[in-house]
């Protein structure tokens, strides 16, 4: 037996033994195993993140109270005896709490519902318009991914939470549901940012919604100040 | 089995005719793949896995993939090649005594495969099963057309050893 007939021999062999298998077809599964994946990923940033902020907040009290004593008998050495100015409270929320919550679950859904302008939606997005092109070619990945026009012109974004950081952030929680594929994003967690008086979604929220088919690595940095 | 190939969409090798969608591709690619990592890794359960995994992968990596089904191949025979060595540590007796048998026949043939070291049997299974020339082997296993030349005189031989035992 030559080289070629045992490869034909080895050919006919495999396809003998796998070739009536019919592997069960779940794309569903696969799609929220894919959402399992990059959730895990994002956790693990996010715990990554957290170790190194209190390892080094951790550093930061060690030194910082070595040298307590020192300072301690200085302001004993200046206290005149005068009450202390009282600092302000913090502000932990807007003084319209309603109105905010309202204004933030209407940027949301300008930026994430489906059917509405991309301008609109721009203007819902901090530094929305440095990021259009990119939620342009989201939208053509995602068609590529194999939603139609309809399905995505039929999204919709449900708020369920809004928490307080300062007057001017706000963590949100929302689900995303697309007809024909169900709740494609649950119990998500975004930011909502005030920018001249207006509340919109904060750009690292859109760009972490990017990043689900590949294109948050493009995203603009946000900006330092509020803006846009 | 060449022949067969010709028709398979999973191995195409002209992707820029056709982008797939990703759905188009599962539904496409799901059921060759499948087979193609049973024939690496001898086991359709662990085949079964090999496949979404690398399917979860390609949809990680979707929109900087230029060749999907190129990309996907390689991806299930990476995975294989992993799940092979992780095989290898839990081999059971059950390779000895087939190596021992007097007399193979197709089927048996198929298990005698896994007895090969992994890039011999994967530069036999996609060069015997899946029809690919040898230039394409080389891009999948990341080694020169010589070398995959080699993998396979080595693998039939230590196949042929079997066989003649």
């Amino acid at each position: 037996m030559n080289d070629d007939e045992l490869g034909r021999y080895v050919g006919q062999s495999i396809e003998r033994r796998v070739g009536s298998v019919t592997p069960r077809v779940d794309l569903e599964e696969l799609l929220v195993r894919t959402q399992r994946r990059l959730s895990h990923q994002r956790r693990v940033l996010v715990a990554a993140v957290v170790a190194v902020l209190v390892i080094g907040g951790l550093a930061g009290y060690v030194v910082g109270h070595a040298g307590d004593a020192d300072r301690a008998a200085v302001s004993a050495a200046l206290d005149d005896g005068a009450p202390r100015f009282a600092s302000p409270a913090p502000a932990f929320e807007p003084a319209n709490v309603a109105a905010a919550n309202a204004a933030i679950g209407q940027a949301f859904h300008s930026a994430f519902d489906g059917g509405v302008d991309p301008r609109q939606k721009a203007k819902a997005i901090q530094n929305g318009a440095s990021i259009e092109s990119l939620t342009q070619s989201a939208r053509q990945n995602a068609i590529r991914f194999g939603y139609t026009a309809e399905q995505l012109a039929g999204t919709t974004i449900s708020v369920l939470a809004t928490r307080f950081i300062d007057s001017t952030h706000a963590i949100v929680q929302f689900s995303l549901t697309i007809p024909g594929h169900g709740e494609v994003l649950k119990d998500r967690v975004g930011y909502a940012v005030l920018v001249n008086g207006r509340w919109k979604v904060a750009l690292r929220t859109e760009c972490d919604l990017l990043s689900l088919n590949g294109l948050g690595v493009q995203c603009p940095p946000a900006p330092a100040s509020p803006s846009g | 089995m060449a022949e067969a190939a010709k028709h398979d969409p999973s191995t195409s090798t002209n992707e820029t005719e056709f982008l797939p969608s990703f759905v188009d591709l599962y539904h496409e690619c799901l059921t060759p793949m499948v087979r193609l990592a049973w024939a690496l890794t001898g086991s359709q359960v662990v085949a079964e896995d090999v496949v979404h995994d690398a399917f979860i992968r390609v949809h990680a990596h979707w929109s900087r993939i230029e060749s999907p089904r190129a990309y996907l191949r390689q991806t299930v025979v990476n995975a294989c090649r992993s799940a092979s060595r992780r095989a290898r540590r839990e081999r059971t007796l059950a390779n000895v005594a087939l190596i021992d048998a007097a007399h193979l026949d197709a089927d048996e043939l198929f298990d005698a495969l896994a007895t090969l070291p992994y890039r011999q049997r994967a530069a036999l299974v996609l060069q015997f099963y899946e029809g690919l020339p040898q230039s394409e082997i080389a891009q999948v296993l990341r080694c020169r057309e010589g070398t995959v030349a080699s993998l396979v005189h080595r693998g039939l031989a230590q196949l042929r050893r079997v066989i003649e035992r």
